[in-house]
C-alpha cells in the first residue's frame, strides 16, 4: 500500500490540478464554447415554445400552479443551474479503468481523490462562470421579464442546495464509473441514471406539473433538491422550511455517497489488474 | 515497357495547427486571437514508381513517410503539386482503382478486434468483390505461407502481435492488388515474424508483379526486401535510387570493430587526433568495444595504429552498414536521384 | 447496371456487418440486456414527459394526445434504426480527431456507408420491435383507418424517418469534419434530442420551415407522423418526401466533398 502524502501537500496540489483541468477544457476554443457555455440550452428553449403552445391551445391562466411567465422563468433558471450539474461525460474514469490508464495515478504520491476533486473544482468554477454569464446576459438584454432571485436569503439558500447537490451528482458519477472495476456496462448505467435523474430533478418538466404522489417520492432524492427545489426557492415558491428539509436530504445523501465512493474505490482497486482491453 | 503506377510531381503537404498559449493568460489570449502554425510535412517531392518495383521509404520520425503514403492512397489531399495513382489524382480515385490497391498500417489494425480474422476476411471479400472460390483459395494459400493456417478461427485480440500483422497482410492481399502500401508492417515484431513477412513480400512481388511501397525504420526490412530506396528528411527527398547505387555512391568506407582486453586503455577524447590522421570517425562506444569508420584506403594503416593504441582482443572489418550510409546522407544533406 | 452492382455490393457488406454484430454480441450478454434496459429508460422518460404535459392540456400546437403519441413513436422508430445501424456515427467527432477514418477512405465502397454502418447492434433490433409495437399502438389509438394506402404510407413514413435520421447524422458529421475538436457534433446531437420529440408546429412559421426543410431535425418525426395521420394531402406529402430525399442526396454529396478537410492523424 503506497504511503499517502500529508493533507497539506494534497491541498497544495489542488490548485495545480484545477489549472491543468482548466487547460484541458480550453484546449479547443470551439469545444469550450459548445461543451461549457452552450451545453444544456437547447432543451429549455424548445420547452419554452411548447409551454407557449400549451397555454395558447388551452386558454388556461395556470398549469400546475405556474403561469406562462413563471414557467419561462423556471426554464431560465434550470438552463443556468443545469450548467453547474455534472453530466455523465464529465468524468471518464471508467474508460481509464478499462484501458489501464488509471495505473499512473495509483503510483503517484498523492491520493486519487485530490485529482478527482481538483477536476470537480475546475468544473464547478467554469460552469459557475458560464451560468453567471448566461444569467447576466439575459438580465441585461431582457430586464423586464428575466428572472431575479426572490430575495437575498432565497439566493443563498439556492446556492447552498446547488453546491451540495452538485457534489452528490459528482460522487454518484464517480461511483458508477467505479463499477468499471467489475462490469463492462458502465456507459449504459450512466445513461440510465442520466435519464432518470433528468426526470426526477425537474429538468425535463417541473415536478409541480406531475402527480402529487410522484413529488412525494422525488422529495426523498437529491436530484429533486439540486434542480427543481433550487429553482422554486429562487422563484419564491418554496420557503426556508423547505430549504431545511432539502438541506437534510442533501447532507444525508452526501454522507452516504461519500462512504459508498470510498468503498467502491478501495474494493475496486483490489480487483484492478491494470491491464488494458 | 514498364507502366508508371505512382507519380508525384512537386508534391507538398502542409498541416495547420493552432498554437496554444501557456498559463491561464496564454489560454485567454488564445481565445481572442489564435496563432496558427503551419507544419510542412512534404515539400517538392518527386517520385515515379513503375509497376513491379519494391520501394522502401525511410526517414526519421516526422520525415513525412506516412504523410506521403496517405497522399498516395488518397486519404488526405496534397496541398501543392500532383499525386497520381494509376494515372489519376490519388484523392479522386474511383472504386475500380481502389480495388487495385491496398494499404497496411502497421500501427493501426484494420481488422475487427474481437472476432476471428476469417470473419473479417469475409467482410473484405464483399468490399473488394472477390469471387468465392478465389477467396477461399487465396486465404488458405497465404495463411500457409505466413504459417497462420491454424489461427484463422481465433479472435484477433488473442493472437500475438506477429500473428495479427500476418492477418493484416493476408487481408491486404486477398483481392490480389496491383499496388500495396505497407506503413511500418514489421514494427514491434519478433525476428522470425519479420523474416516471414519480408519473404512473403518478395515472393508476391516476384510471382505476381505486385508493386510494393514499404515504409520502415528497420534497415533490415529495406535491405532484404527493397530494390529501391527513397530517403525522406523533413519532407524532402534526400535520396532516390537503388541500394547498389547507394553503396557505390558512398563506397570506400569500412566499419572497424575492435574488442579490447580488460587491461587495455579505454577510449578517451584525447585520442581524437589519432583518428583524424587517418580520417577515421568513432561511431559507437561500448564497454570494451569500439566501432570506427574509415576509408578503404586508410583501413590497413588505421588497423595497425589501433594495435599500437590499444590491447586488441578481437577485430572485425565490415563494409559500412546501410544505417551508417543513411546517416552519412543526412549529415551531408545531399539530394540525389538515380 | 453499375448502380445496381453497387447496391448489391453494399447490401452484401451490410449483411456481413450484421453477421459480425451478432458474433460480437454473443460474447457480451450482460451488455446486451443493460443496453436494452437503458433504452427502455429513455423511452420511459419520453413517454412520462408526454403524459405529464397532456395531463394538463388536450392539444399542443394542433396535435392532440393521440397524434402526439404517433409523433413520439416515430422518434423511437428512427432512434431504433440508428441504434441498429448508425451507432458509430455518435463517435464520429472522436474518430475524426484520432484519424480513424483512414481505412475506410481507401476501400472501394462508400466511405459513409462503411464507416457509419459498421456497428450493427442486436439490441437495436429489440428496440425496433418495441418501437414498432408502440407505433402500432399509437396509430391504433389515433383511430387511423386501416387501408392499403394507409399501410403503404406508414411504410414510407418509417423509411423516411430512417432516411432523415441518416441525413441529420451525416450533416453533423460534416460539421465535425469542418470543426475538428470542437465537439460541435455533440452539441448538435443535444439539439436533435431537444427538438425531435416535439412537433415543429410549436415554433413560429419561419423557424418551423427551417427545422422541417433546411436543418430537418423536426422532419425526423413530424413529417412521418403527418403522413400517417393524413395531415398532408397527397401532393403535399409527395413534395415533402421528395424534398427530404433530395436534401439527403445533397448532404451525402457534401460529405464526400468535405473530406478535403480531413487531416487524418497528422501523418
Amino acid at each position: 500500500m503506497k504511503p499517502s502524502a500529508p493533507a497539506s501537500e494534497e491541498l497544495a496540489l489542488l490548485p495545480h490540478v484545477v489549472a491543468y483541468e482548466w487547460r484541458k477544457a480550453t484546449a479547443f476554443r470551439a469545444g469550450f464554447l459548445f461543451n461549457e457555455l452552450m451545453r444544456g440550452l437547447p432543451r429549455p428553449v424548445v420547452m419554452g415554445f411548447v409551454y407557449l403552445a400549451m397555454f395558447k391551445s388551452s386558454g388556461a391562466a395556470q398549469l400546475g400552479g405556474y403561469t406562462l411567465a413563471a414557467l419561462i422563468q423556471y426554464l431560465v433558471w434550470t438552463a443556468a443551474i443545469q450548467k453547474c450539474v455534472p453530466d455523465w461525460r464529465s468524468l471518464d474514469l471508467s474508460e481509464q479503468i478499462f484501458d489501464g490508464y488509471v495505473t499512473k495515478y495509483l503510483v503517484m504520491p498523492v491520493s486519487y481523490f485530490t485529482l478527482l476533486w481538483g477536476r470537480f473544482i475546475q468544473f464547478a468554477l467554469v460552469q459557475l462562470a458560464a451560468a453567471l454569464l448566461f444569467w447576466g446576459a439575459g438580465a441585461l438584454v431582457a430586464p423586464s421579464w428575466w428572472p431575479h432571485p426572490a430575495s437575498t436569503v432565497a439566493f443563498l439558500e439556492a446556492c447552498t442546495l446547488l453546491a451540495l447537490g452538485t457534489c452528490c451528482y459528482w460522487l454518484t458519477f464517480f461511483i458508477l464509473n467505479c463499477l468499471a472495476f467489475w462490469l463492462d456496462v458502465v456507459w449504459s448505467l450512466l445513461n440510465m441514471f442520466q435519464f432518470v435523474s433528468a426526470f426526477v430533478s425537474g429538468l425535463l418538466v417541473p415536478v409541480a406539473l406531475m402527480p402529487d404522489r410522484l413529488r412525494g417520492v422525488f422529495e426523498l432524492l437529491f436530484p429533486y433538491w439540486t434542480v427543481n427545489a433550487t429553482v422554486e426557492i429562487l422563484l419564491g415558491r418554496l420557503d426556508s422550511a423547505d430549504f431545511v428539509r432539502g438541506l437534510g436530504v442533501l447532507l444525508v445523501s452526501l454522507a452516504a455517497l461519500d462512504g459508498l465512493a470510498m468503498l467502491a474505490w478501495r474494493r475496486g482497486l483490489r480487483r484492478y489488474a491494470g491491464v488494458g482491453a | 515497357m514498364a507502366q508508371t503506377v505512382i507519380e508525384c510531381r512537386d508534391v507538398g503537404k502542409t498541416y495547420r495547427a493552432h498554437l496554444r498559449g501557456t498559463g491561464a493568460l496564454g489560454v485567454l489570449r488564445g481565445f481572442v486571437r489564435r496563432q496558427v502554425r503551419e507544419h510542412v510535412a512534404l515539400e517538392g517531392v518527386e517520385l515515379v514508381v513503375e509497376a513491379g518495383e519494391i520501394v522502401g521509404l525511410i526517414g526519421a520520425n516526422g520525415a513525412g513517410k506516412t504523410t506521403l503514403v496517405k497522399c498516395l492512397t488518397g486519404i488526405v489531399p496534397v496541398t501543392t503539386g500532383a499525386c497520381r495513382l494509376f494515372g489519376r489524382d490519388a484523392f479522386q480515385l474511383t472504386r475500380a482503382e481502389k480495388r487495385r490497391m491496398s494499404v497496411v498500417m502497421g500501427q493501426r489494425s484494420q481488422l475487427w478486434w474481437d472476432i476471428p480474422a476469417i470473419d473479417s476476411f469475409r467482410l473484405l471479400r464483399e468490399i473488394y468483390q472477390v469471387p468465392g472460390e478465389r477467396f477461399e483459395q487465396r486465404v488458405h494459400e497465404q495463411a500457409e505461407r505466413l504459417a497462420v493456417s491454424d489461427r484463422l478461427d481465433v479472435q484477433l485480440r488473442q493472437l500475438s502481435l506477429g500473428e495479427r500483422m500476418k492477418m493484416e497482410i493476408i487481408g491486404a492481399f486477398l483481392h490480389d492488388p496491383e499496388v500495396v502500401f505497407l506503413d511500418e508492417p514489421t514494427i514491434g515484431l519478433d525476428l522470425l515474424s519479420q523474416e516471414t513477412i519480408r519473404a512473403f513480400l518478395r515472393d508476391v512481388n516476384r510471382e505476381r508483379g505486385t508493386t510494393v511501397v514499404l515504409t520502415s525504420h528497420d534497415m533490415a526490412d529495406i535491405e532484404e526486401t527493397c530494390d529501391r530506396l527513397v530517403i525522406l528528411d523533413s519532407g524532402h527527398v534526400l535520396f532516390d535510387g537503388d541500394l547498389v547505387a547507394l553503396r557505390r555512391r558512398f563506397v570506400g568506407r569500412r566499419a572497424v570493430e575492435v574488442h579490447l582486453e580488460p587491461a587495455s586503455r579505454a577510449w578517451s577524447p584525447e585520442l581524437e587526433p589519432e583518428l583524424a590522421r587517418f580520417g577515421a570517425v568513432l561511431v559507437r562506444e561500448a564497454p570494451r568495444a569500439l566501432t570506427f569508420e574509415v576509408s578503404a584506403e586508410q583501413c590497413q594503416p588505421f588497423i595497425q595504429h589501433l594495435f599500437d593504441l590499444f590491447q586488441v582482443r578481437d577485430l572485425a572489418v565490415e563494409r559500412q552498414p546501410l544505417e551508417h550510409l543513411i546517416r552519412e546522407i543526412f549529415r551531408s544533406g545531399e539530394v540525389a536521384q538515380s | 447496371m453499375r448502380g445496381a452492382d453497387s447496391l448489391v455490393q453494399h447490401l452484401r457488406i451490410a449483411w456481413q456487418y450484421a453477421r459480425i454484430g451478432v458474433i460480437r454480441k454473443s460474447q457480451f450478454k450482460v451488455e446486451f440486456w443493460s443496453q436494452v434496459l437503458m433504452d427502455c429508460c429513455w423511452y420511459g422518460a419520453h413517454v412520462a414527459v408526454f403524459e405529464v404535459l397532456y395531463s394538463h392540456v388536450t392539444d399542443i400546437a394542433g396535435w392532440n394526445r393521440e397524434q402526439f403519441r404517433v409523433l413520439l413513436a416515430f422518434l423511437f422508430v428512427s432512434d431504433a434504426f440508428m441504434m441498429i445501424w448508425l451507432g458509430r456515427m455518435w463517435r464520429f467527432w472522436r474518430d475524426v480527431k484520432d484519424g480513424r477514418l483512414d481505412p475506410f477512405r481507401v476501400r472501394p465502397a462508400s466511405t459513409l456507408f462503411l464507416y457509419g454502418f459498421q456497428e450493427f447492434s442486436v439490441e437495436g433490433c429489440v428496440n425496433m420491435a418495441i418501437a414498432l409495437a408502440y407505433l402500432t399502438y399509437a396509430v391504433a389509438r389515433a383511430s387511423v383507418h386501416v387501408t392499403v394506402a394507409r399501410v403503404a404510407m406508414t411504410l414510407v413514413a418509417i423509411l423516411l424517418s430512417w432516411w432523415v435520421r441518416t441525413l441529420i447524422l451525416t450533416l453533423y458529421a460534416i460539421v465535425d469534419l469542418w470543426m475538428v475538436g470542437s465537439d460541435a457534433g455533440r452539441f448538435l446531437q443535444e439539439m436533435l434530442h431537444a427538438t425531435a420529440d416535439r412537433p415543429a408546429d410549436v415554433f413560429g412559421a419561419r423557424l418551423r420551415t427551417f427545422l422541417l426543410y433546411v436543418i430537418p431535425v423536426g422532419a425526423l418525426t413530424q413529417v412521418p407522423a403527418a403522413l400517417v395521420l393524413g395531415r398532408y394531402g397527397w401532393g403535399g406529402g409527395l413534395l415533402a418526401v421528395g424534398w427530404l430525399v433530395a436534401l439527403g442526396l445533397a448532404v451525402f454529396a457534401a460529405w464526400n466533398a468535405s473530406f478535403r478537410r480531413y487531416e487524418s492523424a497528422m501523418g
